[in-house]
């Protein structure tokens, strides 16, 4: 297999490069100028007669202009051109490509006597001359130009011949060696062979040192598989013979291509792992081809030779992401070819979905964290209730101490005074109020008749005191039925008698009032004392108690709410207590 | 003239209640004390009296003890109570008179002039009869029998035979089972502290239900309880919550 594609070498003749060929006379002809006017000193384009032995030269790393096997029988001009694994099919239209048997052979359009040819190679090119031997040399020269125009070697005899380990093709041993020769990239090198003193060439050949890029010509992913394989099956096939689709056959341009370095970028869909791309060069070696792999700007696969002895790189195992493909040949390592692709995230890889994932998973979090605080907060205020409800009761499970201990005072002057009756009569009363307190402070809600009795005999025990008046008007309620906040009306009562009727002894008067309104109770408590600002710090630490307690039972009560009004004038004081929908 | 005895662990109890009861020299006389409920028989036994003034919380045999050990209960009892503990609810079920201490003269008076009329013909006590058979029972038995006192007489009704109650001020009116409608003169919140335990519900301010009788909750402009009889009783907003956890919970 290995000599049918050594064979299988042919030389591009390019119609542009003879434009290439006249703009660098032009220019070589003004550096040749400018280097006379310097006092003659060397052109910088370097040259040289290569000196390596013979017996050194590889020859099966080179490609040939001719495969003849008749070359024999004439003269021809034989140019060997190092192989390196590489060739550029399909870029010489000038070439007339055909072949017989095993192996290809062509004959140029331009015969064989004039050939241009190029090499990548910053190495050397050699010529042998087929059917010039030993003993028809001396009637042939050559001579080695320099981009056509510097004589580097003068018309000169051949002197050197191939040896019996020559083996190239099927040409014959002991063949003429015009030798080996390079320069440098961008200029040529021709060697004209003529008879002496015959001043018509008889062949001519011109080595251009070419710069190269690898270029991709397809990119196949992994729905493209099977016409890769035909691809593959039929190498030197053009696609548009295949009848390729042209996915991504279009826009192939590489970073250094691009004039304002931004090539484009091919974006691939999410997951195509597997990514070919199929270069436009004839690749038969691994190493003949070097790329290295960057994903989102880190290097991912160094330089490194090609996976395969083809000209496709084949990627494996990608992910989403932003690559650059960076790719070129082992022989001009400078000469990189950089492109850009992008494979596109599955919509859970996308930055928007990892963004909404965050945001989510804050927000989860952030519920969670509020549930929880406001779990503890409503704990919190469970217990804080708990503690006031429990502050109340201690509270109302109190009879004033100041009132109880008056009281007591109040039996034992009765008693000193031996008024038994009466004595007896305060007495009892008083154990009633205390058997009442305690009964009912067990209860949030009583009967407000039960409620009516215990502020009757309080009131009954601090008239034997005060000597005021008292009333309880009721007016259409069933005070049996309704409920009140036990020990509500209580402290009122008592604020009233402390605050505003004591000082006044017999022109004082309570007045206790319950009344209907529509759906809503109200009850009011009217004293006729000098009253007292409701803002006033001394209105008592009962009065404010019912404040707290109200607001603590208007929390438990549904579409019910109990309201307390003061109004304070300077010959009254009323509370007034609206009991919203309570009948 | 009524006789009466005092049963009661404390002598200064005795002596206070003899001294209250002076004022009425003329129309009671204590013919004999008991300081426990052994002695207690012995001279109810002995004198049979038509008044017993009885402490209930005494060391040894209770009150309730000692009217359980008598074969005959053909006299009124007057109970002396220090404050409303377990038992004072089964004699306000019985709707008999009780006494609390210090007790209050007014309450004395009361109490002394009802014994009296009561005493006057002699019989078996029925009230006091009722009273032992339902410390007997198990609680929550709604075969028991409750005291209903109307103006004119006493009533003992079974508990699964009252439908419901309505307040009627300090008044109660009771429905019963065979339509008879009875106004007894307890406001109807002591009608719930004694009927609750057997399965009455306080759906309103003003009605107290029997749970048996509820067929339907019916939900229109308010709430509802549909009775057995197609009475329907409104269910007050604050109730409702309550009334839903009690008649599914018993």
């Amino acid at each position: 297999m290995l000599p049918d594609i050594i064979f299988a070498r042919h030389y591009s003749f390019h119609i542009f490069r003879k434009k290439n060929l006249h703009s660098e006379k032009k220019r070589l002809f003004l550096l040749c100028i400018l280097a006379c006017i310097i006092n003659c000193t060397n052109a910088q384009v370097k040259w040289r007669d290569d000196s390596i032995p013979f017996n050194k030269i590889e020859w099966n790393n080179m490609s040939t202009s001719y495969f003849s096997d008749d070359a024999d029988k004439m003269i021809a001009l034989v140019t060997a051109i190092p192989y390196n694994g590489i060739d550029f099919i399909g870029m010489n239209k000038e070439l007339d490509l055909f072949y017989t048997s095993s192996y290809y052979k062509y004959q140029s359009n331009l015969s064989n006597h004039f050939q241009k040819l190029d090499t990548y190679d910053s190495g050397n090119v050699y010529f042998v001359t087929p059917g010039i031997f030993k003993n028809n040399a001396d009637s042939f020269e050559f001579r080695i130009l320099k981009d056509g125009k510097v004589v580097m070697k003068p018309w000169c005899e051949i002197t050197q011949f191939t040896d019996s380990n020559f083996q190239l093709n099927s040409f014959r041993k002991f063949c003429g060696f015009l030798g080996g020769y390079h320069t440098g990239f961008n200029h040529f090198i021709t060697v004209e062979l003529r008879r002496k003193n015959n001043l018509k060439n008889i062949a001519e050949s011109s080595v251009y040192w070419k710069q190269i890029h690898p270029h991709i010509a397809s990119v196949y992913t992994s729905d493209d598989l099977n016409i890769f394989l035909k691809r593959l099956k039929s190498a030197y096939t053009s696609p548009e013979e295949l009848n390729e689709s042209k996915k991504y056959t279009e826009e192939y341009s590489t970073i250094e291509d691009s004039l304002n370095h931004r090539a484009k970028m091919w974006i691939f869909n999410a997951g195509e792992s597997n990514l070919i791309f199929y270069l436009n060069a004839s690749i038969y070696w691994k190493g003949a081809l070097e790329y290295s792999l960057l994903k989102n700007g880190k290097v991912v696969k160094d330089w490194q030779p090609n996976d395969y002895d083809n000209n496709f790189v084949w990627l494996h195992n990608l992910s989403n992401g932003n690559y650059e493909l960076k790719m070129r040949y082992r022989m001009q390592r400078p000469n990189v070819s950089t492109y850009l692709f992008k494979i596109k995230p599955f919509w859970y890889q996308t930055n928007a979905f990892v963004a909404a994932c965050i945001i989510f998973g804050l927000l989860l979090l952030t519920l969670i964290i509020f549930f929880i605080l406001s779990r503890r907060r409503l704990a919190l205020q469970k217990t804080k209730t708990q503690k006031l409800q429990l502050e109340l009761r201690s509270v109302r499970s109190q009879l004033n101490p100041h009132f109880v201990f008056n009281a007591l005072s109040s039996i034992q002057s009765l008693l000193k005074q031996s008024k038994l009756e009466e004595a007896d009569y305060y007495f009892t009363e008083f154990s009633s109020l205390l058997r009442d307190t305690m009964r009912n402070n067990e209860k949030e809600m009583l009967p407000l008749h039960i409620e009516l009795q215990t502020i009757e005999t309080y009131v009954k025990l601090e008239q034997l005191r005060f000597a005021f008046k008292y009333q309880i008007k009721i007016e259409d309620i069933d005070t049996s039925a309704v409920e009140v906040p036990s020990l509500l009306l209580q402290p009122i009562i008592e604020n009233a008698v402390k605050h505003g009727i004591s000082k006044m002894r017999k022109e004082g008067e309570i007045i206790l009032s319950v009344t209907s309104k529509g759906k809503d109770m109200i009850i009011t408590i009217m004293d006729n004392g000098n009253g007292f600002s409701p803002s006033q710090q001394t209105e008592g630490f009962g009065l404010k108690l019912t404040k707290e307690r109200l607001n603590l039972i208007n929390q438990t009560l549904i579409e019910q709410y109990i309201d307390m009004h003061i109004e304070s004038k300077a010959i009254a004081t009323t509370v007034l207590f609206t009991f919203k929908n309570w009948l | 003239m009524v006789s009466g005895v005092i049963i009661d662990d404390e002598q200064n109890n005795i002596l206070n209640l003899q001294l209250l009861l002076d004022k009425y020299k003329n129309e009671i006389t204590i013919s004999a004390t008991a300081m426990n409920a052994d002695e207690g028989i012995k001279i109810i036994k002995q004198h049979s009296p038509d008044v017993v003034f009885l402490d209930i919380q005494m060391p040894g045999k209770n009150g309730f003890q000692l009217l359980q050990a008598l074969p005959h209960l053909d006299f009124e009892v007057i109970f002396v109570t220090a404050y409303d503990q377990y038992g004072i609810q089964a004699v306000k079920f019985a709707a008999l008179d009780y006494l609390l201490k210090p007790i209050k003269a007014e309450e004395l008076q009361y109490a002394i002039h009802k014994v009296i009329e009561k005493s006057l013909i002699k019989k078996q006590n029925l009230q006091l009869q009722n009273l032992v058979s339902l410390l007997q029972q198990s609680p929550k038995n709604q075969q028991q029998r409750i005291a209903l006192p109307s103006a004119t007489e006493t009533r003992f009704v079974p508990v699964h035979e009252i439908i419901h109650c309505e307040s009627k001020n300090s008044y109660t009116l009771i429905y019963l089972l065979n339509n008879e409608k009875v106004l007894v003169s307890k406001a109807i919140y002591e009608y719930e502290d004694l009927l609750s335990d057997y399965g009455f519900i306080r759906c309103h301010q003003s009605h107290l239900v029997n749970r048996k009788f509820v067929k339907s909750w019916i939900k229109k402009d308010g709430d509802y309880l549909l009775l057995d009889d197609g009475t329907e009783l409104p269910v007050s907003r604050q109730k409702k919550m309550a009334v839903k956890t009690a008649l599914v919970s018993f």
